[in-house]
């Protein structure tokens, strides 16, 4: 607001860069917008990491993750990095190999969750009205159900059903939140003359929304994939710590799931829980360490404040401040 | 007029209800207007915030739809039109110019995108390469030169005027015979506005497309347009070619508007303290006279009979008591 | 010669950005006499809002000024910290802004605001209810509002009526100078007249000064002494209004007065300033108005204009430096007299 008022009468002086225009644009100020964030760089090296993992396990951890060969519940020895599960197994394998599971299930589920939350958000925010309503009533209805006795108990009703099952109930428990910000941002937008425009024009409502308001809010979309993401590593795990979730896989939450069951933390072979944890851990923040690279990508506001020392007739005044808005041209 | 308008509207209201389910409030934004555009000419709708001018600009693009009344376009009742094809073929003939430059055009999208969109919606019969070529000569048309490095910019690199003029491209894109100009001008910088002015008299004379120049500001108006129309509180108060309402306004609004609007050019300063009061929020209103409140001239039928327009010469309509009552006794003003 | 009341000398205020600063005002010299009505105009992104509010004291990051000062009755009100600011704030100077309709607490009622900036600028028997009732009405009183609108709330009154009260609220403490801007760009025709009219009456009967910040020329013809017109940043001219309507000067001033439409009088074809004011990151060398100007020189390419005196004007143009084409007298005006 400070600078609203010191911008004054409406016509702000351009100072600040433009919002983003066009897809060229975009990709080459996100580019140099991760160059210059640590928090971008950090999560997306890690993230980068446990994708090639995901990819090509045989690099890194030659060997069967099945396999259990060795002697069983070895803390961290020469040869066994993270140690030895109760049959045998090498941890360290498991660990490299339960990437590729995980991964697929957290985009799988961002992606889900994000269309979805696109689709319900953006169609009552332009609808309006009585479709509004219901929509609304709808994400209102996902949103206050308490979601782990639902996952709990879904996941009883489906258990033996494995991966599928996973992603289809965080799916259905995980879109409601997205969509509320969508239909949010998509309100504010009405306002905008161009949307009138493009209605004069003749274009149809799946036109407008598709393609005149979703392409302004792209920022708000790969925000909701991000947090989506973060949300499903960690609840992913969770459930099938608990046991819900095809035990014969092998995902990270699984591991957890077995290094509890054999009391792996009490029986000094601590790294078959900590390593899956950690694990989930490190995934989970790489997701949040871009999301808040994006936020201040597409919020100025939110940069971390660049102090300038400025020599003036007034005494030399510091100047502590936020960047200024994007303003239009 | 002999002919048929090319537009006229036929005691066109819409109201809006207020409140919410139960509330039966209703504010009557535009009510009972009589409006005629003829071929080739621009007309302007005169009128501060709230008088229903922007509400008469959406009713005309379709974009609502009237509460009651007629608008009749080329003598057929396009408020009834149902098809969607029927919807297209008059949305390409009539279409809409919006106010602020900065939000009327998709920021992710080059400038020609509008364009381009409103070729393939209207004229789907030709092919790619047309539709470009289309888009050159109509930026061309506008002054938006040269046309094909216009094409491929950004709405961000372009001035508030350039992007009006890719407004206007838009809507020539279409061949319309109408188009709807809401503010164009009014928020852009002084030295500005005349690039756009002077656009929309050469559109009607070298194009022959017919402009509804929709503005609160009078000089603008009396530069543009052939014949000009007031608004008030919903309400067409006055109607008539431009230079005789300006010199002669017969309806007491009018008469106020011509002589608040400060002239830069000539030093008059009209004493207006007996103005005081502001527009009325039309809400469920009453019989009678809505500019009454505020009417220096108010006698007593202006409190029970809605006045409507009435010839008070040729071409030229107003509705008021006081001034019907003057042409009737053949008195001069 | 009285010490003006306002003295702005060399201003510079620049927006610091990461990339280029944008140097929004540029070495800007300005005086207001006692119970003068002078007009600051321009079109957007001329920097007469950011110099408003560099006088006025409300300038916030990014924005900053770089140089100059500004002394308000010989006081440098930049090297004041925030409390003695607050004291001169509306004691001596008030405000009004654009968005002032706004800029009411719409929880409180008129009085209940009108108490609260008393209370802060007064102690003791001047800041009782009883005081504050009785200014309050008298303030409302002055600007044409029925004191029974006291106890209203903001969203009782229309838009004229708010804009009137955040002017009696700028008068509660009979200010030696009312900074103005653009306070009527929201009212119809008929209101800013109105409002126009009241505020060179309230001038007139109380003696303030009024410096009014517009883009709308034709607004300020009846009511001020001098105008200013802004141009990129800098001044271009500053002349008593009736020589700026007559005679303009600068070419950018006559453009700007050629570019209305004219509701009066023959109809005559308008030409306006066709093209943009330059990127303020990057002002190009000489001035500023050249690529626009339908009467540059060469020299005006490469020489940065200085400020010279005409008569009772003050020109930044070439055309007045006594070397070529127009007539003036070839000085720089340093301290204006």
């Amino acid at each position: 607001m400070g600078n609203q008022i010191a911008l004054g009468s409406g016509q702000a002086i351009a100072v600040a860069e433009q919002p983003l225009q066009g897809w060229r644009d975009a990709r080459r100020r996100l580019t140099q917008a991760i160059v210059r964030s640590r928090k971008a760089m950090l999560g997306l090296l890690l993230i980068a990491f446990v994708v090639v993992l995901s990819l090509f396990p045989g690099l890194i951890a030659p060997g069967d993750p099945h396999a259990a060969i060795y002697d069983p519940n070895l803390g961290s020895v020469a040869g066994h990095p993270f140690g030895t599960t109760q049959i045998g197994e090498d941890v360290f394998t498991q660990l490299v190999y339960g990437t590729r599971l995980t991964l697929i299930i957290t985009v799988v589920v961002g992606l889900l969750t994000t269309i979805l939350s696109v689709i319900v958000g953006l169609t009552a925010a332009y609808l309006g009205g009585a479709a509004d309503r219901v929509l609304s009533l709808l994400t209102d209805v996902f949103l206050i159900i308490p979601t782990l006795p639902l996952l709990i108990v879904l996941s009883a009703y489906l258990s033996g059903s494995g991966t599928i099952a996973i992603i289809g109930v965080l799916t259905v428990t995980g879109w409601a939140f997205g969509a509320r910000q969508l239909r949010a941002q998509g309100l504010s937008m009405r306002t905008r003359d161009f949307l009138e425009a493009a209605r004069a024009r003749g274009e149809g409502s799946t036109y407008i929304i598709l393609m005149e308001i979703l392409p302004n809010m792209l920022s708000l979309v790969v925000a909701t994939f991000l947090s989506s993401a973060v949300y499903t590593v960690a609840t992913a795990a969770g459930l099938q710590f608990l046991g819900l979730g095809n035990s014969n896989d092998i995902t990270w939450g699984t591991m957890l799931h077995y290094a509890q069951q054999n009391g792996a933390l009490w029986s000094g072979n601590a790294l078959w829980a900590l390593a899956p944890g950690g694990a989930v851990a490190l995934l989970g923040a790489a997701f949040a360490l871009l999301n808040y690279a994006f936020d201040e990508l597409t919020n100025p506001a939110l940069r971390p404040v660049r102090r300038r020392l400025l020599a003036s007739t007034t005494g030399g005044s510091r100047l502590d401040g936020a960047r200024p808005d994007p303003a239009h041209g | 007029m002999s002919e048929t308008p090319l537009l006229a509207t036929d005691a066109l209201s819409r109201h809006f209800r207020l409140g919410g389910l139960f509330s039966s409030r209703t504010l009557h934004a535009v009510d009972d207007v009589d409006l005629q555009i003829g071929e080739r000419e621009i007309v302007a709708l005169v009128g501060e915030s709230g008088s229903g001018k922007s509400t008469m600009a959406r009713l005309l693009a379709l974009l609502y739809r009237p509460t009651t009344g007629k608008i009749l376009f080329r003598g057929k009742d396009v408020a009834a039109i149902r098809s969607r094809a029927d919807l297209r073929r008059y949305r390409a003939q009539v279409p809409m110019v919006f106010q602020d430059p900065y939000s009327s055009i998709n920021p992710v999208y080059r400038v020609s995108h509008g364009v381009l969109r409103a070729l393939a919606l209207h004229r789907p019969s030709l092919t790619r390469a047309e539709r470009m070529a289309e888009a050159e000569r109509v930026f061309e048309t506008v002054g938006l030169t040269p046309a094909r490095d216009m094409l491929r910019k950004f709405p961000y690199e372009m001035s508030g005027g350039q992007r009006q003029r890719v407004g206007f491209a838009q809507a020539l894109a279409v061949n319309p015979s109408l188009i709807l100009a809401d503010e164009p001008v009014s928020m852009l910088d002084v030295s500005i506005r005349a690039g756009i002015l002077n656009l929309m008299l050469d559109l009607r004379d070298r194009i022959g497309v017919s402009i509804l120049f929709i503005t609160h500001d009078i000089a603008s108006a009396r530069y543009v347009a052939d014949r000009i129309a007031v608004m008030y509180a919903g309400h067409l108060v006055e109607t008539g070619p431009t230079e005789e309402v300006l010199a002669n306004p017969r309806h007491p609004y009018s008469q106020l508007l011509v002589s608040a609007v400060p002239d830069p050019h000539s030093p008059i300063d009209v004493d207006v303290s007996a103005a005081a009061g502001e527009p009325p929020r039309v809400i469920d209103p009453a019989e009678g006279c809505r500019f009454m409140p505020r009417c220096p001239l108010a006698i007593e039928i202006c409190g029970r009979v809605t006045p409507r327009l009435t010839p008070m010469g040729p071409d030229h309509a107003a509705a008021c008591h006081v001034a019907a009552q003057q042409v009737a006794a053949g008195a001069a003003v | 010669m009285a010490e003006p009341l306002l003295t702005v000398r060399g201003l510079s205020v620049a927006y610091l950005a990461e990339s280029a600063d944008v140097v929004a005002v540029d070495a800007v010299d300005l005086d207001v006499a006692d119970g003068e009505f002078l007009a600051i105009v321009g079109e957007s992104g001329c920097g007469k809002s950011t110099l408003l509010f560099a006088i006025a004291g409300l300038l916030s990051p990014p924005a900053q000024v770089i140089a100059g000062e500004i002394r308000f009755r010989g006081t440098d009100m930049a090297r004041l910290d925030d409390a003695a600011l607050r004291h001169l704030r509306w004691r001596d100077f008030s405000v009004v802004l654009q968005s002032a309709m706004n800029a009411l607490n719409p929880m409180k009622s008129i009085e209940a605001q009108f108490g609260d900036a008393m209370r802060a600028h007064l102690s003791g028997s001047g800041a009782s209810k009883a005081a504050i009732h009785a200014r309050t009405a008298e303030v409302l009183r002055l600007v044409g509002i029925d004191p029974v609108h006291a106890s209203s709330y903001p969203h009782q009154l229309s838009g004229g009526m708010r804009q009137r009260a955040m002017i009696a609220m700028a008068l509660l403490f009979t200010p030696q100078l009312v900074i103005m801007d653009e306070p009527s760009s929201a009212l119809d025709v008929v209101a800013q007249r109105s409002l126009m009219r009241q505020v060179k009456d309230l001038q007139q009967s109380l003696g303030f000064a009024v410096v009014f910040v517009t883009h709308d020329m034709s607004l300020v013809r009846s009511y001020s002494d001098r105008l200013m017109v802004m141009y990129a940043g800098q001044l271009a001219e500053l002349a008593p209004t009736e020589s700026c309507f007559e005679r303009p000067l600068h070419p950018y001033s006559r453009g700007l007065l050629d570019a209305f439409p004219s509701i009066r009088g023959p109809r005559v074809p308008l030409f306006g300033i066709p093209g943009s004011p330059p990127d303020l990151a990057h002002p190009p060398a000489g001035c500023r108005f050249a690529p626009r100007c339908p009467r540059v020189m060469d020299r005006c390419l490469t020489t940065e204009p200085d400020v010279f005196e005409v008569g009772a004007s003050q020109v930044r143009c070439l055309l007045y430096d006594g070397l070529g084409t127009g007539a003036g007298v070839a000085k720089p005006a340093g301290v204006a007299s």
